[in-house]
């Protein structure tokens, strides 16, 4: 898989904000549904859901993270 | 033989491209979001508590699917989808039926997601109107239990998408953008909220559990294969690369957070429905399954229902709206490309609309809905249909797609499936998709369920598809065109022509440069073999 890259960001814009919120929510989403499940009843689709909210909000959380490191280093 | 014009230089009128990366991604959201809204409570009525693994299974697929997509879009960006990309890897007789399977999708989608909007404002009225019977059931003959007010609404629903379309009210990028992110933060918030405030993990636990042990494999067969329901749309995937500047760059990344966007929701959605409700209450609220869901909120259950069925019905009736405006944009494409008579293509002089495409599969559409009333489920007649029309669609453009890497090597692609392996073919080295592969074995298998545990789809799909093949053959043999083999294409033109207008000024000349080396080479192969000729000749 290969992307063509995007020229850097010239400023923090809405989306890179809710790219930001929504790692966050997805994460902490994550979390609880993860810790309700194993604490209530353990189940599959609890499990594999809960760990991929976790892996959503994080990679979320990264792609955010890597525009505001492009836009530190433009400016 | 004779010549096709390119289709993009024989457009009429070229689509402006002027949607951004936000615009790219809620104008794929609008469409293939809106699903879940139709299909959770058909896929939940039949497999039951293992709805998760259904939706997972149809969503592995998805991906698969998606990706195969993200790479003939952003490769060719041009509005005529999987028909065009099975013309351009397999020929004309494939890519009519790749159109065929995606014409009878349109008009399914038209029927399917105006029956799925009713049912959404069927959640509404009673609140609004106190008294109204929506649930008013007639017999006719042997027919029983039609339900006329919702079959009346969907009628009224269609018809006014006809008129709005040939009066040719723009549907603005900006309306698809303001929906998109307003369902998008509506999902979010009633997932979220759901999860957080409803959801008991011992319901959910206790519901996979019974299914896991009692429900039967064709039940479950029948649950994924109708999942796939959910995550159709990704014509507008290629439908979005013709309006968006630099696709290339804009799409893949778009339509792979639209991917993931979607896959997470169907899962996520399954998931905290069923930590909510018990099965028989998705199975008896079938038309309106995640305000279902909102309602049973606390706290904001009052607010967050009725405003989820209007949200639903609004995006609901856009996607059927897509459907009026996909048939229409399909046939132009395959009548410029010589796959259907070019009647169909007649502008209205005052409205400057193709009336005749939006009337005929409007009416198609109100047809399919109608015979679907007669039958015991409206909904999971028209999900049958869908379900075949897709599938076979999606097998056609997996085959494409492998065969474009061999037939045209020379095309920048600036994304590529990922999972290929290097293999030496007629001089040039093709990455071989595996993945592609792949994700033909798993839509072959996607259709092998459809066609084993749907009664309706087996013999309404294929007879479709037969009805629209004869047509073929009776129309390309009255205007002298070959039946079974393809009219001559100047793709080469017409690619540098659409990377042109797309403006991808770095990718024509990549393609220029790649087409010169192989003339280049073909030249040298040439005169290297042309002095042994000499040698022969001369003995």
């Amino acid at each position: 898989m290969r992307f063509r890259k995007l020229p850097p960001p010239t400023k923090f814009t809405i989306t890179d904000k809710y790219r930001l919120v929504l790692g966050v929510l997805a994460l902490v989403l994550g979390i609880v549904i993860l810790w309700r499940t194993i604490a209530i009843a353990v189940s599959l689709p609890g499990l594999m859901v809960g760990i991929a909210f976790i892996g959503f909000g994080v990679y979320r959380l990264w792609l955010g993270y890597t525009r505001l490191k492009q836009l530190r280093m433009k400016r | 033989m004779a010549t096709a014009n390119p289709a993009n230089a024989g457009n009429k009128e070229e689509l402006r491209r002027d949607v951004t990366v936000w615009g790219s991604y809620t104008w794929g959201y609008a469409d293939v979001g809106a699903d879940i809204y139709a299909a959770l409570g058909l896929v939940i009525a039949a497999a039951q508590g293992l709805a998760p693994a259904a939706f997972a299974l149809a969503g592995v697929i998805y991906i698969m699917i998606g990706l195969g997509y993200t790479e003939l879009s952003s490769t060719y960006p041009v509005a005529g989808g999987g028909h065009y990309f099975a013309l351009r890897g397999l020929g004309d007789f494939w890519g009519f039926v790749a159109g065929a399977a995606l014409l009878l999708d349109y008009t399914i989608d038209i029927a399917l997601f105006a029956v799925a909007s009713a049912g959404y404002i069927n959640f509404l009225l009673p609140l609004v109107f106190h008294g109204i019977n929506i649930g008013l059931i007639v017999s006719v003959g042997p027919f029983q239990n039609i339900k006329i007010f919702w079959l009346i609404e969907t009628m009224v629903l269609i018809i006014s998408l006809m008129l709005i379309n040939i009066r040719g009210v723009r549907y603005s990028s900006r309306l698809n953008e303001i929906l998109g992110a307003m369902d998008l933060i509506l999902e979010t918030t009633v997932v979220l909220l759901g999860f957080i405030l409803a959801w008991h993990p011992d319901l959910l636990a206790s519901q996979w559990n019974l299914a896991l042990h009692t429900l039967p494999l064709s039940k479950f067969m029948y649950g994924s294969s109708l999942a796939i329901i959910s995550f159709v749309g990704l014509e507008s995937i290629s439908q979005a690369a013709q309006e968006t500047r630099r696709p290339a760059t804009i799409i893949p990344r778009t339509s792979i957070a639209l991917i993931f966007t979607v896959f997470i929701f169907a899962v996520g959605f399954s998931t905290v429905g069923l930590g909510i409700l018990p099965v028989k209450e998705f199975a008896s609220n079938i038309s309106d399954p995640v305000a279902q869901i909102a309602k049973n909120i606390p706290f904001l259950g009052f607010i967050a229902g009725p405003f989820t069925a209007v949200l639903g019905a609004t995006i609901l009736l856009i996607s059927a709206n897509t459907g009026v405006m996909g048939a229409s944009r399909l046939t132009l494409s395959m009548s410029q490309l010589h796959l259907v008579t070019g009647w169909l293509d007649k502008i209205h002089p005052r409205f400057h609309t193709p009336v005749r495409t939006i009337i005929i599969f409007s009416a198609m559409g109100m047809l399919e809905a109608l015979l679907a009333f007669l039958t015991p489920s409206v909904m999971d007649t028209l999900g049958n249909m869908y379900a075949f029309g897709a599938t076979l669609g999606y097998m056609i453009v997996f085959v494409s797609l492998i065969v474009l890497r061999y037939r045209d090597p020379y095309s920048p692609r600036p994304y590529k499936m990922p999972v290929n392996v290097k293999i030496k073919s007629g001089g040039n080295i093709v990455d071989f998709p595996l993945l592609g592969i792949l994700g033909f074995l798993g839509v072959s298998f996607i259709l092998f369920e459809v066609i084993f545990t749907h009664a309706i789809g087996r013999i309404a799909g294929p007879a479709w598809v037969i009805l629209c093949l004869v047509y073929y053959f009776f129309w390309r043999r009255r205007n002298k065109l070959p039946v079974l083999k393809s009219i001559k294409h100047d793709w080469e033109k017409e690619q540098i022509d659409v990377l042109t207008s797309a403006e991808e000024y770095d990718l024509v000349e990549e393609y220029k440069n790649a087409l010169a080396q192989r003339d280049k080479k073909a030249k040298h192969e040439i005169s290297k073999a042309a002095p042994t000729d000499k040698i022969h000749d001369n003995r």
